[in-house]
């Protein structure tokens, strides 16, 4: 063992000891805190999962209902001329100082992207299917931030884990085991001193 | 610059999607050419969220751990218009259990 027995490097690594241990329970509050954070972003899920389900059912009622009235051929036809009409713009925040994203849904300016389809030929189903499934695309940007944010926080919530396993069963372990061996080494060396003082005085005096 | 959105679905989902203004849609058949699409989108620089229609998601091998692995792409099944339900809830759950290490119902 590579270790300097002496009373100043017991106390360095006394001092280490003690800060591995707050360090170890700082880490572990943290993550009980990042735990629950997921926890909570999940149950935003269900209703924004819900909510996407049925305004794609009625898009797809909406669409049927148009390609009836319209024919396949046509609805192909336009929807090759459709501009692209959204993007997604990427903000971030913290929680728990995680950067996490925020996405947000832009609609492109018309000017940019011109004008989708004419109200010429076709009918108001199409209509409705189309602004269906514009709502029901919100809502996937929100699922799809709640997703990213999860993934963000159980990749913090690993490396916490990492740690703390880190500190519990290698850092924390080896600070002891030098300790007691410091100790135990200057223990003996104090017998072994005060031995040899005793035979000092125990020659003099005979 | 803000992020692109595609779509991968059957035909008739993706004309919808066009339609509706989603500029990209991805017409596959195959699940391992929308496997390919989604690992291409990854390492392009402007995409950020791939819909992948519920019955092409099912039939991927490994959605969920591909979810999982992707850093830029954010994929998300939705149901496709025969009316399969929804697998967000899916990838979900595998990030939390494998994160906190058990299953959390969504």
């Amino acid at each position: 063992m590579s270790v300097n027995v002496t009373r100043m490097e017991l106390l360095r690594l006394k001092r280490l000891l003690g800060i591995a241990e707050r360090a170890k329970s700082l880490l572990e509050e943290k993550r009980t805190i990042l735990a629950m954070e997921i926890l909570s972003t999940i149950s935003k899920a269900r209703g924004l999962i819900d909510e996407m389900e049925v305004k794609l059912r009625r898009a797809y009622q909406s669409f049927s209902l148009a390609e009836a009235t319209m024919g396949r051929s046509g609805l192909l036809g336009l929807a090759v001329k459709t501009p692209t009409m959204f993007r997604v713009e990427i903000d971030r925040r913290k929680i728990m100082g995680v950067e996490t994203p925020v996405f947000n849904l832009v609609e492109v300016a018309e000017k940019e992207r011109g004008a989708p389809y004419s109200l010429i030929g076709t009918t108001t189903y199409l209509d409705e299917a189309v602004s269906m499934m514009g709502e029901a695309v919100k809502v996937m940007v929100k699922v799809a931030e709640i997703e990213a944010t999860v993934k963000a926080l159980a990749a913090e919530l690993e490396k916490i884990k990492r740690r703390v396993n880190a500190l519990e069963h290698i850092v924390i372990p080896r600070l002891r085991r030098d300790i007691a061996f410091i100790e135990f080494r200057l223990e003996e060396m104090e017998r072994e001193h005060l031995f040899r003082i005793e035979r000092i005085v125990g020659e003099k005096q005979s | 610059m803000p992020g692109r959105i595609v779509v991968i679905a059957d035909e008739e989902t993706c004309t919808l999607f066009r339609l509706a203004g989603v500029g990209e849609a991805y017409s596959v058949a195959d699940p391992g050419e929308a496997r390919k699409i989604i690992e291409q989108l990854e390492r392009g620089e402007d995409y950020v969220l791939a819909l992948v229609s519920e019955r092409i998601a099912s039939s991927m091998e490994g959605f969920e751990d591909l979810a999982v692995s992707l850093k830029m792409v954010t994929p998300i099944a939705f149901p496709d218009r025969r009316g399969a339900p929804a697998r967000a809830t899916d990838t979900l759950r595998e990030i939390v259990k494998r994160a906190i290490g058990f299953e959390v119902a969504v």
